[in-house]
């Protein structure tokens, strides 16, 4: 069991959350551990745990949620929300959760990368003359990239 | 409408000081302590048998009481049967009510099928000739038989008299068409109790999909139709499961409130059924144990011992391979498993009667009320003198209820001086 020092706590984290859009719900969990029961990365990895991921923004453990890697797990499946009593929207307080380790520059280094491809290339994979190659023999047309779709995009 | 009952029944109102709607604990419960405080009352029930709802509960005790309050119903029965001060128009529908200068006036209707409780022996021949199964049923504190009317084949528009012919000592009286009846009161109680969540609403829980997904109130019927006692000693039953709050402190279905009585009866009938077979393996998932009675925690240290208690309700039960429920849920150890139950009892909660009975009672109107909401139970110039005891007014227990209903007679008494002499009393 690891131990928490309550001095290191950040008792604001929590109205930080829940003023964050997707995060209104996390104030209403009874912690009834239905979403943790539902959840398909929960089964695989076990530190991914909705409940206790609850518990730690409530209690205000703001540097070991943004700072951790296991927020970054989830699918986005809606499980969680699916079967969820107090409708708390766990899948929206995750992403909550995540903007805000983005904005505290806690964001794991591959997702940076992810978004400088997307940037440069329009895409998470950089098209080569070796796709269009093979492309052209199968009789399909080469793909063009746009970056500055996504630029518009954003 | 009214000028029709009106003269038909001329002779037939009924003067008393206090109209009750609901025959259940709370409403019987409230007419003894009116008649302790020389308040006359008439009680309304569509049901043939006073008790409601408590009466269908079964004893939970094991080697000892466990205070689970189903016999105190029994007491109650048997004590307004006796009580002068109170009549009982049991089989009775409220066709229509209005407030007149004098109080309220409330029209009734008596279903035109009836068995004198006093008259019948318990024979049975009624039941067994009944072209309708479950319209004749058995009074569990008599041993008489009593027609449910809504289950009888007059309810439903054809002409059927083969009980009367039948019953051998002239108990049963069908009459071709209902008889009105009319109540004047100064006050009215609703003491309409509760309506028990609809299981099948929650889907995941695979209510009346999956065999072996029962509600406490299958359980308890269970229990009382000796299903249990019956089974002998080489039954396969090993396991059973224990689901909490269905129904209850769930927001997307309108009830963000707690039903009170469900960790109670559950936690009952765990510790019944491990007395009954000891070797069986008895779960309960819960969110928080809800500690309302005073010797609660004993009785969950005493429950921990027997049962396995795991916090977290379960994300979905399935049909098992072997045609059994099987529960997903997390464990104490952060483990997810699927565990076969040979039953799982979704503890259903709580909920208003009110919707329906707005319906006949419109001079509530609107403020009809619901449970979780500040207005329901508070005086209201529109509804002074109406009064709701019991869990008319919120999720309670038996105890409770009788408890509500005590307070509720103080204050109906109040009331009665007050239009009486124009005086308030405090």
């Amino acid at each position: 069991m690891t131990r928490i020092n309550l001095n290191e706590l950040d008792p604001s984290f929590k109205f930080k959350v829940a003023s964050s859009r997707g995060g209104e719900g996390l104030q209403s969990c009874y912690a009834c551990k239905a979403c943790t029961a539902a959840c398909p990365i929960e089964k695989t990895v076990k530190r991914y745990d909705p409940r206790k991921i609850i518990r730690m923004a409530l209690l205000g453990m703001k540097k070991e949620l943004l700072e951790s890697d296991f927020i970054w797990l989830c699918s986005s499946c809606y499980s969680c929300s699916e079967v969820c009593p107090q409708d708390v929207r766990f899948t929206d307080v995750i992403y909550a959760i995540k903007n805000l380790a983005s904005s505290e520059a806690c964001a794991p280094s591959g997702l940076s990368a992810q978004k400088g491809l997307l940037k440069d290339h329009g895409r998470l994979y950089e098209v080569s003359d070796f796709e269009n190659e093979k492309r052209t023999k199968l009789g399909l047309p080469p793909i063009v990239e746009h970056p500055e779709d996504y630029e518009r995009l954003l | 409408m009214a000028e029709a009952v009106d003269s038909m029944c001329e002779e037939k109102i009924m003067h008393k000081e206090v109209a009750i709607i609901g025959s259940g604990i709370a409403g019987l419960s409230l007419a003894h302590e009116l008649s302790c405080l020389g308040i006359g009352s008439a009680i309304i029930d569509r049901q043939a048998v006073a008790g409601g709802q408590a009466a269908g509960f079964a004893c939970k005790a094991t080697d000892s009481c466990q205070r689970c309050g189903a016999c105190i119903v029994h007491d109650y029965v048997s004590k307004v049967t006796i009580d002068d001060m109170i009549e009982p128009l049991l089989s009775c529908h409220i066709l229509d009510s209005s407030r007149t200068s004098a109080g309220f006036e409330l029209l009734l209707n008596e279903v035109p099928a009836r068995i004198d409780q006093a008259k019948c022996s318990g024979c049975g021949i009624c039941k067994k000739v009944c072209p309708s199964p479950g319209a004749i049923r058995i009074n569990p504190y008599t041993g008489s038989f009593f027609i449910e009317y809504s289950e009888c084949l007059l309810a439903r528009g054809f002409s059927c008299s083969v009980c009367e012919q039948a019953c051998f000592d002239d108990a049963i009286s069908i009459s071709s068409e209902s008889v009105p009846k009319k109540v004047e009161a100064l006050a009215i109680a609703i003491a309409t109790g509760f309506e028990p969540f609809d299981a099948t609403i929650k889907k995941r829980f695979g209510y009346g999909r999956i065999p072996g997904v029962i509600t406490s109130l299958d359980l308890e019927n269970l229990f009382r139709s000796g299903y249990f006692q019956n089974m002998g000693s080489e039954n396969s039953f090993s396991s059973i499961a224990f689901v909490q709050c269905v129904g209850s402190r769930d927001i997307k279905i309108g009830r963000n409130y707690c039903s009170r009585v469900c960790c109670g009866y559950a936690m009952r009938s765990a510790r019944l059924l491990k007395f009954m077979f000891p070797s069986i393996k008895v779960t309960m998932f819960f969110m928080d144990l809800q500690t309302f009675d005073r010797d609660f925690e004993d009785r969950v240290m005493a429950a921990s011992r027997e049962v396995d208690l795991i916090r977290g309700i379960p994300s979905e039960i399935k049909l098992g391979a072997s045609g059994k429920p099987e529960v997903v849920y997390n464990d104490n150890d952060d483990e997810v498993r699927v565990e076969e139950f040979d039953m799982v009892t979704l503890s259903v909660g709580m909920g208003p009667t009110t919707p329906h009975i707005g319906g006949y009672l419109g001079f509530i109107g609107a403020n009809s009320g619901n449970y979780g909401d500040g207005s329901f139970g508070n005086p209201d110039p529109t509804t002074t003198g109406v009064f709701r005891a019991g869990s008319a007014n919120g999720p309670r227990t038996i105890q409770e209820s009788i408890e509500h209903a005590a307070h509720v007679a103080c204050e109906i008494d109040r009331y009665l001086c007050k239009i009486k002499s124009g005086v308030d009393v405090e």
